[in-house]
């Protein structure tokens, strides 16, 4: 509340709540360009941004809802889009000269294995050095789908839940079973197509 | 009458305050800006910034930076025949206005 001539209003994107300025300042003050991940309900977004004196400048961006141009055919917002996002973001910022960065998370809190920390994953697998705790990654399975497979598989006896569940992938005709070898091929096809240029 | 004090900051008590509105932390453009060696610099001491912040005798001086020591610049300034080698952070530097 406004109490007299000497009241500072706080910054826009800090009354919105969208922004941490404490955790920004410590980020940009570090020196090294931010790995910013934000995670929606139906995408992961990526980005590699720079300070600048005039403002931020973006080095290199990539959203899950362009893995669809890539051929991935699962669902973009779930662990594997976020590594393969992570995956594509990090080969363009080789492309654009970062070898470093920071991981910038926002306001968003962690827990081991987030969707966040796969994306993580992707940017760290390209050979960027991002500072983390090995320990905190999902693991190879949970990267690859392996999990939502299994699922699948679960749920293959129950049609009327299997149909609830996945019903998106049943308008797109892919079977979520099938998710670790798709996700597999879709790896490589990113990988050799940053191999080329 | 007491003995006169010699302190570091003798003498700053109106000089390094900030009015209520200037009140609180520097912004990143300040901390951002990359001063090039030779560049002419103006020192205005920002009292909020404890760290690299130089004497009160050269507030409003103008000195060139020479050198970039970790996060500060030492800045040579010109005090009668001597000249001086001041260490301060960017915050209590300004680019020389042309």
């Amino acid at each position: 509340m406004a109490k007299g001539p000497s009241y500072n209003v706080p910054f826009r994107r800090r009354r919105e709540g969208k922004t941490d300025y404490k955790s920004r300042r410590a980020l940009i003050t570090s020196g090294l360009p931010r790995l910013v991940v934000r995670g929606t309900s139906k995408y992961t977004i990526v980005q590699i941004i720079e300070a600048g004196e005039t403002g931020d400048r973006v080095a290199a961006s990539a959203t899950s809802r362009e893995l669809t141009t890539h051929g991935w055919r699962g669902s973009r917002g779930n662990i594997p889009a976020a590594y393969l996002t992570g995956l594509l973001c990090g080969y363009r910022a080789i492309t654009s000269g970062v070898k470093e960065a920071v991981l910038d998370i926002g306001l968003q809190t962690l827990s081991r294995g987030a969707k966040i920390l796969a994306a993580l994953r992707g940017v760290a697998d390209t050979g960027i050095g991002v500072p983390h705790d090995q320990g905190v990654l999902p693991d190879e399975s949970r990267t690859s789908g392996q999990h939502i497979a299994d699922y699948a598989n679960q749920l293959s006896s129950d049609s009327e839940t299997y149909q609830k569940r996945f019903s998106k992938y049943m308008s797109r005709k892919f079977k979520p079973e099938k998710l670790p070898e798709h996700f597999s091929s879709i790896k490589e096809s990113i990988i050799s197509s940053f191999k080329k240029g | 009458m007491g003995r006169k004090s010699k302190g570091y900051r003798a003498r700053t008590r109106s000089l390094l305050r900030r009015k209520p509105r200037e009140r609180g932390k520097v912004g990143l453009s300040k901390i951002l800006h990359e001063y090039t060696p030779g560049e002419r610099v103006v020192i205005t001491v920002n009292p909020s910034v404890l760290k690299g912040m130089p004497h009160r005798r050269y507030h409003g001086r103008t000195g060139v930076v020479i050198d970039k020591r970790g996060r500060a610049y030492v800045v040579e300034v010109a005090q009668g025949d001597a000249i001086k080698e001041i260490i301060a952070r960017p915050e209590h530097l300004k680019p020389m206005p042309r």
